[in-house]
């Protein structure tokens, strides 16, 4: 907290205004008072107050937290958590990012004061600071978007994106707000390798029972209804995974035929929609899970899972899952009761008629080059049907996916190489 | 809300509905009753106020249309549902308007949209013939992770230590399901005996034949040896308690592979507990901790400097679906404390560290581990959901002495299909063209 408040000379101020200063400003008068004190739970730093057992476990210095980790180095295997009873003794030096105390297992340490003493100097601090909430998925920090405006239809120059860190991550973090992001003009002779990990400098992709990088194109008799030519209507991929893959790309190679647009929705305005209008249908398609399946003949896939629509964190909605090609309601009919499944069809209409609402529709027709990311935990996408008019044309995507985790790496990491430690030895 | 929600709660812990169509009531203890209501009591098909009857079975009308298994509907070679229109495809209007020709596997139906086709009957008609069928009966509830079907060990038996045949594993399909189904049970499995030179990818993608791998910041396959100056504590020689691995991210991976290359340094032995059996206890014993331990999550983290890697999540350490334990997240070393008390107040942090305290104290208790040094040309599979694992320190008393591990990770779906699928290439189609 001292760290943000602007520099004040107090040395050359006389003692009739220092009292003026400090009466207008309780907190700071506390905060230059006493930053840290004993309180009989614990610690009180700045005026927030913090457990004894959570201080200990907070301890930064190099003896408990691996410098080179970020790591707790520690701990036994057992009885870690004996120190319920642990307590701070002593307090010692305040520093502007760290405070250091002694607790009663004898250990002295410090713990760090502020999300700097936490995190590290900049550039970490500051990007931590401006999206640590988006990285971390809190619907605050994201844009809902029940009509497409002009950020989410955006069209990002890719040489401009791939330039520097600072342009990938405005890329990133827009991304991440609307969960759809376009790029254009990317050079033809790149695939999707160099334009994920050579350009946007994020890897590894996710592989899966596609590969890392999947073909899609039209083949008679396909194991997968994306490599048909008929329409795919609004849904999010691989519901039959378990963990399904987060952050998806989508590289139209080529797209000379009739029709095939694309087109997506966000689906948490939505379930906000829902939630608020009927809190119940809301809560069934929470908390009872439908059955997803993928299972070709013949290609060694069997893949089934068992996935509610709607999966939360704490309030936040976090994730939608839904593929109606993918929907498996025999084995949902044998596993679940008639009466939840009453509720769950009733539910699902329900939602389903507001995400076929074609105002909410984003659609384009994607041209050879183009390129979208989009958040597959939150954004639907969709394809109309296509035909080809002469033999030579061609509708050819190249899809991939990646763990939310790593493309957040980008955004908040230091590149690889520049190391930003903790502040400790400062302190 | 509250009676509503307690409702719905109690029907899915109390009324788990297995794959086969058998009602389970479950009880403390393992005894379960089973109610068959896989055989109708009338072998017939007939029209209802809210769907159909079939052999005894509800079903609604617009799920029999959502099951429609004709060619034009359901893809022959896709296996997914096809021709739904952009909107408007769920069709919760429709009725089934007439019940045409029974066979043993199909019925067909005609709907009021005036679509005619047919949905299954039985298991067989909805999965396909011959091992499809048998393997779908015996695991689905298995490979799906259904509590019934596990078996959850407070206290290692000789089913959780037992040391299978690397050679024998590999040396048949069946073989090596028999295995997977044991790891899926028991939540970990060991191998011995692996040829020396074979790599982690020889090792699963040509004698498990699973595949693919799952990619972290750790690459595909991770060579963990000591370094000084680690960036990961796995890299270093010091005790690593009891843990489950990359908390930090949203999705954990969940196979984990952990192969013993070459162990000739003193100490550096393994063990492993099983968190499913902890919680069961502290179920019983302290609901409203797990409560808090079910919601409240704590912040992980995993950030070394000019790694390039800066990973943060927010994870409950226990997830539940239909009231089944589901997974587990938890990593005492990756924790970020700091920042939890920036996300919850104290009044909150105080129960959750209380409710922590205790869990801990169960996995901890050092009768419920299973401890063992692994040697060389030995694999360990764990559910890095459920099965925690651990080192215990370890030194080089002599020159040319190494603890040398490969580690790797699998979506669980990916190592389901070993279990139930047939082999590449074999093709088992629906039977519609018998009906």
């Amino acid at each position: 907290m001292i760290s943000c408040l602007k520099p004040v000379r107090l040395g050359l101020l006389s003692k009739a205004q220092l009292v003026r200063k400090l009466s207008n400003a309780p907190e700071l008068f506390k905060v230059l008072s006493d930053p840290v004190k004993m309180t009989e739970r614990g610690i009180e730093v700045d005026g927030k107050e913090f457990l004894h057992m959570e201080t200990r476990n907070m301890c930064k210095c190099e003896a408990c937290y691996g410098r080179f980790s970020h790591q707790r180095t520690d701990l036994p295997y057992r009885g870690a958590m004996d120190f319920p009873d642990i307590r701070v003794s002593d307090i010692g030096r305040t520093s502007e990012n760290y405070i250091s105390l002694k607790w009663s297992d004898d250990h002295e340490g410090v713990i760090a004061r502020n999300k700097r003493g936490n995190f590290g100097p900049d550039p970490i601090i500051s990007r931590v600071e401006n999206w640590f909430d988006l990285t971390c998925r809190k619907n605050s920090a994201q844009k809902f978007w029940s009509t497409p405006d002009e950020d989410v239809t955006k069209r990002w120059d890719y040489s401009w994106v791939v330039k520097n860190q600072e342009n990938t991550i405005e890329f990133l973090t827009h991304y991440m707000k609307y969960g759809i992001g376009l790029l254009v003009d990317i050079p033809r002779h790149l695939g999707m390798m160099e334009i994920v990990e050579e350009g946007l400098k994020i890897k590894p992709l996710r592989r899966t029972c596609f590969s890392a990088v999947d073909l899609v194109r039209f083949k008679p008799n396909p194991d997968n209804v994306g490599y048909g030519s008929g329409p795919l209507n609004l849904h999010s991929d691989l519901p039959y995974f378990n963990q399904a893959p987060h952050v998806q790309f989508f590289h139209l190679l080529e797209n000379t035929v009739i029709g095939g647009d694309s087109y997506w929705i966000d689906t948490f305005p939505i379930l906000k929609e829902l939630s608020e209008k009927r809190p119940d249908l809301f809560e069934i398609l929470k908390t009872i899970p439908m059955v997803w399946r993928y299972s070709p003949p013949g290609t060694g896939i069997y893949q089934l899972s068992r996935q509610c629509v709607v999966k939360m964190q704490g309030d936040e909605i976090w994730q939608t899952v839904d593929a109606p090609q993918s929907m498996d309601p025999d084995t949902f009919a044998r596993t679940t009761s008639l009466r939840d499944r009453e509720m769950w069809w009733e539910a699902y209409n329900y939602y389903r008629r507001l995400v076929d609402q074609e105002d909410r529709i984003f659609s384009r027709k994607l041209n050879g080059g183009e390129f979208v990311m989009t958040d597959n935990f939150r954004v639907f996408h969709a394809r109309r049907s296509f035909f080809k008019t002469s033999e030579e044309q061609e509708r050819i995507v190249s899809t991939s996916y990646m763990d939310w985790n790593i493309m957040v790496s980008r955004v908040l990491s230091t590149e690889k190489g520049d190391s930003a430690f903790l502040e400790v030895r400062e302190h | 809300m509250m009676r509503f929600n307690q409702h719905l709660r109690l029907r899915t812990q109390f009324l788990t509905r297995s794959f086969t169509g058998q009602t389970r009531t479950k009880k403390e203890g393992c005894q379960i009753q089973v109610r068959d209501y896989s055989k109708g009591t009338t072998n017939t098909a007939h029209i209802t106020e809210t769907g159909i009857n079939l052999d005894g079975r509800d079903l609604l009308h617009v799920e029999t249309r959502n099951m429609c298994r004709c060619e034009e509907c359901f893809g022959k070679f896709a296996h997914q549902i096809k021709n739904l229109p952009p909107i408007g495809n769920t069709l919760p209007g429709i009725k089934v308007q007439e019940i045409g020709k029974l066979s043993e596997h199909y019925v067909s139906l005609k709907w009021t949209d005036g679509h005619e086709g047919l949905i299954s009957r039985t298991i067989r008609g909805d999965f396909g013939p011959g091992k499809i069928e048998s393997r779908v009966r015996k695991w689905l509830d298995l490979t799906r992770r259904k509590n019934s079907e596990q078996e959850f060990w407070r206290a290692p038996n000789e089913e959780v230590k037992k040391i299978w045949d690397y050679s024998w594993v590999v040396s048949s399909g069946e073989n090596t399901r028999e295995f997977l189904v044991h790891y899926i049970k028991y939540g970990i499995a060991l191998m011995n005996g692996v040829p020396a030179g074979l790599k982690m990818e020889d090792i699963i993608f040509e004698g498990l034949k699973m595949g693919p791998l799952w990619a972290s910041c750790y690459d595909l396959v991770d060579y963990v040896r000591f370094k000084p100056d680690p960036t990961n504590l796995g890299y270093g020689s010091g005790k690593l308690p009891l843990h489950l691995d990359l908390p930090y991210y949203y999705a954990p991976p969940h196979v984990e592979f952990f192969y013993s290359i070459e162990n000739t340094v003193e100490g550096g032995d393994s063990f492993w507990v099983d968190s499913f059996a902890a919680i069961t206890t502290m179920t019983q014993d302290r609901p409203d901790l797990v409560e808090i331990l079910k919601t409240v999550p704590m912040t992980y983290r995993y950030t070394p400097p000019g790694s390039g890697v800066f990973q943060l999540t927010h994870h409950p350490l226990i997830r539940t679906v239909e009231g089944d334990l589901w997974r587990t997240v938890d990593s005492r070393w990756s924790m970020d404390a700091a920042q939890f008390t920036r996300e919850r107040d104290l009044e909150t942090r105080k129960k959750w560290w209380e409710a922590y305290s205790y869990y801990r104290d169960l996995v901890e208790d050092q009768s419920s581990w299973f401890v063992k040094k692994l040697e060389g040309g030995e694999v360990v599979l764990t559910d890095n959901w459920r099965v925690y694992h651990a080192r215990k320190e370890f030194k080089m008393t002599a020159d040319g002495q190494e603890r040398i591990v490969s580690t790797a990770y699998m979506d669980w779906n990916s190592m389901a299909n070993r279990v139930l699928s047939p082999e590449k290439g074999d093709f088992v189609f629906l039977e519609i063209d018998q009906h």
